[in-house]
């Protein structure tokens, strides 16, 4: 049985932005064996080409919808609906990211049984090295609870529990 | 859309399926065509600026920076030109291995232009996800021939974006022959699957139309051409060899676009797959000839809407070569042969998958750098775009604003720009007044 998957996305040199990257860093140097990490910088069709196989992934990027900075967001992609956003038909190479590769995949029928999303919203997106203080608390809490959440989604008897806790959100990434 | 006062405007605000931001302003006066300007909006990047101070041994790292899509293109021209600073020749295994990352590259930069942002344009599908939906097994072959030069990339350059393992006079590290031929069966899929590919895009309603520019590529010698040192043009006027390149490529500032404008001494052009395959088609490898030949392709093409058939066949060509190439491998002795710094001026020129891309940088003797200049191939193609757009226009002024507005993004889609490149930039729009 594959373990779960983590993938974390994100650009380590737009502060915040990195924050997919610095989960990844943290559970390698959290000697954590239980799950699959890997980093990807969002394109789509890596993304589903990445996830195809697996049968629980989770994706770790940030958010930046206006909330509280290091505010968790959680959307079940395979299940939820997307509120807003671009259609992904009208977005530059640029533009796309976690909302088409979700539709892509849906497309060619290579969704994850469990493909869920977390997001930690932002507080400072410029350019430069390093999360700002509420988003690395925030992470250093994800990293302690991701296992656990990765156990229970891969485990049948507790997939019944609705997967998403936060409003559906209009996951945008840009790649560089 | 607007019609107002015999002003009839298309406004699209950013341009999709292409790389990077960028818009297109058409105006049509009393069913006059007036403006036509493609603007590229995302700001500049200071790229040339930032080399300026940095070591010599800098501008593959660097420059890899300026694209996520064709990072190879700007390696190779950069250590082409600081090694001819430096008086230093790249040959044998190295000069190969070089040659198979590029393919690597091309594979997956065509393949992700061809299926993910062209083919939608030729089929009449909003995008590449509506498309899947009808053509599930087309797309997963798509994605799977992307895989591949992905693949190349991580095996030779270290990872698939921004490669890491490339330095001036070679690499930090060779693969050992057996990591090439774990390559080799998915490469033989490949060559049937570009093969493929090429019988399904040539089979695409192709708008009747050919451009009446220039066509400006390297000028192969013994095969197909990555890198090189002569460029020509299709007309003939234009033959030079790179260290010539700025004394017949002039780049000037236009209003509307944060990047430059290239202009060649002889008259309009155009950079690209067109005139790569029009300046070189007899060196491409045989299997891609003869898909050419099949797909309906002559000694010239002109037509922009065919370049997807060219790249297709390109991908024919880069699997042929790759496969070639790691036939005949043999790690060399050294990952790299020595450059040491000397005062000097060094040009270096290679075709990135949307076309010619020039580098030149001056080096002080202690190997700093003290000017660079870049131009990227999206650059040198506005011009082009532009004509075309005109034309289109003027051709299809009975078209609904809706129908005008999408051939006219895929006008835009024929040379898959890359604004991201030429910003060191698409949104557009049409104002029919």
């Amino acid at each position: 049985m594959t373990r779960p998957l983590v993938i974390g996305i994100g650009n380590p040199y737009r502060h915040d932005d990195g924050l997919g990257p610095a989960l990844i860093e943290r559970l390698r140097l959290a000697g954590e064996d239980r799950l699959e990490i890997v980093e990807e910088t969002g394109e789509p069709a890596a993304l589903v080409q990445r996830w195809s196989g697996h049968g629980c992934v989770l994706l770790v990027d940030a958010v930046d919808s206006g909330g509280l900075p290091g505010g968790l967001h959680r959307f079940d992609c395979q299940r939820g609906s997307w509120r807003a956003g671009p259609p992904p038909a009208v977005l530059s190479t640029h533009g796309s990211g976690i909302v088409e590769a979700v539709e892509l995949g849906r497309a060619l029928d290579r969704l994850p049984d469990q493909l869920v999303f977390f997001g930690i919203e932002v507080e400072d997106t410029s350019d430069g090295v390093g999360l700002s203080p509420k988003v690395s608390v925030a992470l250093d809490s994800l990293v302690r609870e991701l296992p656990g959440i990765a156990s229970a989604l891969a485990t049948p008897a507790t997939r019944a529990t609705p997967a998403t806790r936060a409003t559906p959100l209009p996951c945008q990434e840009a790649q560089s | 859309m607007t019609h107002r006062n015999g002003t009839r405007q298309l406004d699209v605000q950013a341009l999709a399926r292409v790389e990077g931001e960028g818009a297109l302003h058409v105006t049509i006066t009393d069913g006059e065509l007036t403006t036509v300007e493609l603007n590229i909006y995302e700001p500049p990047r200071f790229f040339e600026a930032f080399l300026r101070g940095r070591s010599y041994t800098e501008p593959p790292d660097i420059t890899a920076r300026i694209c996520g899509i064709c990072p190879v293109a700007y390696q190779m021209s950069s250590c082409l030109a600081i090694e001819d600073a430096c008086g230093v020749v790249v040959d044998g295994q190295l000069a190969a291995l070089r040659h198979i990352l590029y393919c690597g590259e091309w594979i997956e930069s065509h393949v992700l232009h061809i299926y993910m942002l062209h083919a939608p344009d030729f089929l009449g599908y909003a995008g590449a996800i509506a498309m899947a939906q009808d053509h599930r097994g087309i797309v997963e072959r798509g994605l799977r021939l992307k895989k591949l030069g992905n693949r190349l990339l991580e095996v030779i350059g270290g990872r698939a974006i921004h490669p890491i393992n490339v330095r001036v006079g070679g690499f930090y590290r060779v693969p050992t022959v057996s990591e090439l031929a774990e390559l080799v069966p998915e490469l033989e899929w490949a060559r049937q699957a570009a093969l493929d590919t090429v019988e399904w895009v040539a089979g695409f309603p192709m708008p009747d139309y050919e451009g009446d520019w220039d066509l400006l590529a390297l000028a192969g010698e013994d095969h197909y051409p990555f890198m090189g040192s002569r460029i020509g043009s299709v007309s003939g006027r234009a033959q030079f060899s790179v260290p010539q390149f700025s004394a017949h490529v002039h780049e000037e500032h236009v209003a509307h676009s944060t990047a430059l404008h290239g202009r060649l001494d002889t008259g309009e052009y155009a950079v690209g797959p067109l005139a790569r395959y029009s300046l070189n088609q007899a060196l491409l490898p045989p299997l891609a000839r003869a898909a050419a030949a099949d797909a309906g392709l002559r000694g010239e093409c002109r037509n922009p809407f065919k370049s997807i058939i060219v790249r297709a066949v390109e991908v024919v060509a880069a699997c042929e070569e790759a496969l070639r190439l790691i036939g005949e491998y043999s790690p060399p002795s050294e990952p790299a042969v020595p450059v040491m710094p000397r005062s000097g001026v060094g040009h270096g020129a290679s075709e990135a998958p949307r076309g010619l891309l020039y580098h030149r940088y001056e080096i002080d003797s202690e190997g700093i750098i003290t000017s660079a200049t870049i131009v990227p191939p999206t650059s040198q193609n506005q011009r082009a775009i532009e004509h075309d757009l005109a034309h289109v226009v003027e051709a299809n002024l009975d078209l609904d604003d809706e129908t005008l507005t999408a051939r006219c993004e895929q006008t835009i889609r024929n040379y898959d720009p890359c604004i991201s490149c030429s910003t060191h930039f698409l949104d557009l729009r049409v104002v029919r007044l």
